[in-house]
């Protein structure tokens, strides 16, 4: 009897923990599947912020310091510009040849670079820098994060104290990404996933930009985004 | 009863342990995911404080950065250091000719040894460039200037007048050339009076017009009645359109028109001029003048070079000695972090 009792009981117990178990099981799968979509949506949605995070950090900090007036245009949807890469204290010389402290994001490239020098008789001057050689022995003070070089630039310099270097740069929408010209190459800078004919760079007036982005297919985030990259420091 | 207990307290302990280690992988997951997130955040945060205290640095440097630039010509040197926040910064100095100087500003990272950076190329006025500038005593527009009441200067750092010589000013020598002209035209590119692609008139290297009245030590219009010794010097003195200054002054005379000396008037040190000058009878300027308009010199007036009143005029105007960023451009680039 006290068997009997115990067996049936036990079967109650086995019927309840198991539709327990099951609803415990539908719970934590709604919680999982939940949190996938969530996840997904995360994903997806840092996917677009990245994109358009990448965009504009690139398009606004080149516009910030770009090579001056007339620097920058816009035509066909894309914009070409003189992109900063670098800064430069003149140390000593004469004429083109110049004894220089250079810090920048990369190093300064000869026959690719033009450089905007600030003289102190002429203000601002654009050369192009056509050779460059390695310094440590000239008359330049230890700057940290600055190395000594030796340049040769295209025009005689009177008394120039500093400058920034350039090279050009274009950026572009196509074929699904944010692309950067590399040579003749488009290469891109973020993933292929924006939407090409919602995507685009434009004139704004003053040598302003104005940028929209748009992701490919069912967006995570409010989309199209568009803003406007101003020039100036 | 007691030996069937533990095969049933087995069965829900092991749906137990089952459903917390679900419970315990879900929560791990979502807090390495936060702990990440946090970290990234971090790092963009420290890089953030990092640039802002570099750049903190350099604003600080101009803000309190005065008289004139002791730092070597090529040399460089720290300007201030600091702690905000457990995060030290520091700007130096870096002199790159007699006037233009770069500032460059550094922030600590908390989270690397590392250091953001920021500079600004300035310029800071020395009077040994300023002066060294003039091609002769009295630079004019036009005007019909008698060769008599302005005479040039054989020995440009000689003592004139009542002023002695300034021949031990480092740096002079080379910055002034000697003879002095009596009188001549406007330097070319007019870089301290007229438009000259550099703005606004009387102009006094980057100081523009603005910068001069908000500068001044003293205004000056209509009939002004002054009364210092010919080296009492009184800094900037901004005086206003048609403004007839009577009596005797001395310091850096700014006319942001035409101006004149009353006759028997007398002013000693450096003379900056937007319209016309007129000097009455028997009056006597004693340093360096440029006028933009006409000079008109009265009856047993002159003008007397002294390289070396103008040079102390300059000196003495403490409120012109700062560093001031340079108009269009003065922030150099955003430059990336260096180890140290």
């Amino acid at each position: 009897m006290v068997a009997g009792e115990r067996h049936g009981f036990a079967l109650v117990e086995m019927v309840v923990t198991t539709a327990l178990l099951l609803l415990v099981v539908q719970a934590s799968w709604w919680v999982v599947a939940s949190q996938a979509r969530a996840a997904a949506y995360v994903v997806e949605a840092g996917r677009a912020a990245e994109a358009r995070h990448v965009t504009r950090h690139l398009i606004g900090s080149e516009l910030a310091f770009d090579g001056g007036q007339g620097a920058v245009t816009v035509e066909s949807g894309e914009v070409r510009l003189r992109g900063f890469r670098g800064i430069v204290a003149f140390c000593a010389g004469s004429g083109a040849e110049w004894w220089v402290n250079v810090s920048g994001l990369r190093e300064a490239v000869q026959e690719r670079d033009s450089v905007l020098v600030h003289d102190g008789r002429l203000g601002w001057l654009a050369a192009a820098l056509v050779r460059r050689g390695g310094g440590g022995s000239g008359p330049c003070p230890d700057l940290l994060g600055f190395q000594e070089e030796r340049w040769e630039l295209d025009r005689d310099l009177e008394a120039p104290v500093a400058g920034r270097f350039f090279e050009r740069a274009g950026y572009r929408f196509s074929a699904g990404a944010f692309r950067t010209l590399v040579g003749s190459a488009w290469h891109p800078v973020t993933e292929a996933s924006l939407d090409d004919g919602a995507s685009s760079v434009s004139p704004a007036g003053g040598g302003a930009v104005r940028v929209s982005v748009s992701w490919d297919g069912p967006s995570p985030l409010d989309e199209p985004v568009s803003w406007t990259a101003w020039r100036g420091r | 009863m007691t030996a069937d207990r533990p095969d049933r307290a087995g069965f829900a302990l092991a749906g137990v342990v089952l459903a917390l280690a679900l419970l315990l992988a879900l929560a791990f997951m979502a807090a390495a995911a936060a702990r990440r997130q946090v970290a990234n955040a971090g790092v963009a945060l420290d890089v953030l404080a990092a640039e802002a205290a570099a750049a903190g640095a350099v604003e600080h440097a101009l803000r309190h950065l005065e008289g004139p630039s002791s730092v070597p010509v090529g040399g460089v040197r720290s300007a201030f250091e600091g702690v905000l926040g457990g995060r030290v910064w520091q700007v130096q100095t870096h002199r790159l000719t007699r006037e233009y100087h770069v500032l460059l500003g550094y922030g600590s990272l908390a989270g690397a040894p590392a250091r953001s950076r920021h500079a600004r190329l300035v310029w800071w006025l020395d009077p040994v460039v300023r002066v060294g500038e003039f091609g002769a005593v009295l630079e004019s527009g036009g005007g019909v200037i008698p060769e008599d009441a302005v005479a040039p200067v054989a020995d440009a750092l000689g003592p004139g007048d009542t002023h002695p010589g300034c021949e031990s000013e480092e740096g002079l020598a080379d910055a002034v050339g000697s003879p002095l002209a009596g009188s001549g035209p406007l330097a070319a590119p007019a870089e301290w009076v007229g438009e000259g692609g550099r703005g606004s008139s009387p102009r006094l290297g980057h100081l523009g017009r603005e910068a001069l009245v908000l500068l001044a030590d003293r205004h000056v219009a209509d009939a002004a009645t002054l009364a210092a010794c010919s080296t009492c010097w009184e800094g900037v003195v901004v005086a206003a359109d048609g403004t007839t200054i009577h009596g005797s002054g001395a310091g850096v005379l700014v006319a942001l028109g035409s101006a004149t000396l009353a006759p028997e008037g007398r002013w000693d040190g450096l003379v900056l001029v937007a319209g016309d000058l007129t000097l009455g009878a028997g009056a006597r300027m004693v340093g360096l003048a440029r006028v933009r308009g006409t000079t008109t010199i009265g009856t047993d007036a002159s003008v007397v070079g002294s390289v070396c009143a103008a040079y102390r005029s300059l000196r003495a105007a403490t409120s012109l000695h700062r560093p001031l960023r340079i108009p269009d451009a003065s922030l150099l680039g955003p430059l990336p972090p260096v180890p140290g």
